[in-house]
């Protein structure tokens, strides 16, 4: 009974040793050290963003989507070459053909 | 704090304006920090950390609640991400240990939080220790309300929740501490 009240005891002072703490205050330079980390930061980002794009992977990404874009564009522009144009689709609707009065055969 | 011409300064990223709101409120965000990581060189990290992620979202600072309320709001959530990736970390350096054989210092060292009175010192390291097993919300609670001092009004400004709610998770967290530290004198 006795062990129990000293514990209860000893709960309710650890309990109130809290009660009139102060407040935990930085350092004067705090200010310094977060403006040196931020300007750090700053400089990172660069720093991080070259390294990035300078990777094999991304080149060798970038490449290859160089390639393919070209790739796409050439064989859109050969395919359109290998339609029939305009004038050819008229000539064979309206059968247009060319007249000459020269004949080969004839000397 | 909540001066308009100071917000007007800040949102433009006035450096002038920046470091005023950090003297002025260096000491809010490091003691937050510090009672929820209980670590002097963490709570300065994350103390840094605010005050880098206030400076780059002060534009979506609307102006609804008290600046010290927001910051006391960014100071809760990058002390709880600091503890989680720590907490990582300590995993991770488990496993290492346990394939490579090397030995880390896994040693926790009491924490002393240096605005308790020198008589107190035992008793409050001891119920620090007995906080940190808290479930979160009681142990940003309890330590808001006891190592900063805020109102229950205050603490139910900064966790968006009601006056009632924050009664309930202190009478909880004040239950549980009760056990936790019967337990720990039992030991004794």
């Amino acid at each position: 009974m006795k062990n129990d009240r000293s514990i209860e005891q000893k709960v309710e002072q650890a309990l109130a040793s809290l009660d009139h703490v102060t407040r935990a205050d930085t350092d004067p330079f705090f200010y310094t050290r977060l403006a040196a980390k931020m300007h750090a930061e700053e400089d990172s980002v660069w720093i991080k963003l070259s390294a990035f794009l300078a990777r094999p992977v991304v080149i060798a990404s970038f490449l290859v989507a160089a390639v393919a874009g070209n790739y796409f564009i050439f064989s859109r522009n050969a395919d359109t070459s290998a339609k029939p144009g305009y004038a050819e689709l008229s000539q064979d609707e309206y059968n247009v053909q060319a007249i000459t009065y020269y004949d080969p055969e004839t000397p | 704090m909540n001066d308009p011409g100071l917000l007007d300064r800040l949102r433009k990223g006035e450096e002038s304006a920046f470091k005023e709101l950090v003297e002025s409120c260096k000491d809010l965000v490091y003691n937050t920090a510090l009672g929820i990581v209980q670590n002097e060189e963490d709570a300065e990290d994350v103390a840094q950390e605010v005050f880098i992620q206030a400076y780059q979202s002060m534009s979506s600072f609307k102006g609804e609640s008290k600046l010290s309320t927001w910051l006391y709001r960014i100071t809760i959530t990058k002390s709880l991400d600091h503890e989680r990736r720590k907490k990582r970390k300590k995993r991770f350096g488990l496993m290492r240990s346990l394939f490579t054989g090397d030995q880390e210092e896994t040693a926790l060292s009491d924490f002393q939080h240096p605005g308790v009175a020198l008589d107190q010192k035992e008793n409050a390291g001891v119920l620090f220790k007995a906080i940190a097993k808290l479930p979160e919300q009681q142990r940003i609670a309890f330590t808001l309300h006891k190592v900063e001092g805020l109102s229950y009004k205050e603490l139910s400004e900064i966790m968006q929740t009601s006056v009632p709610s924050v009664e309930s998770l202190m009478h909880r967290a004040k239950n549980n501490l009760k056990k936790l530290l019967a337990d720990y004198y039992q030991r004794q």
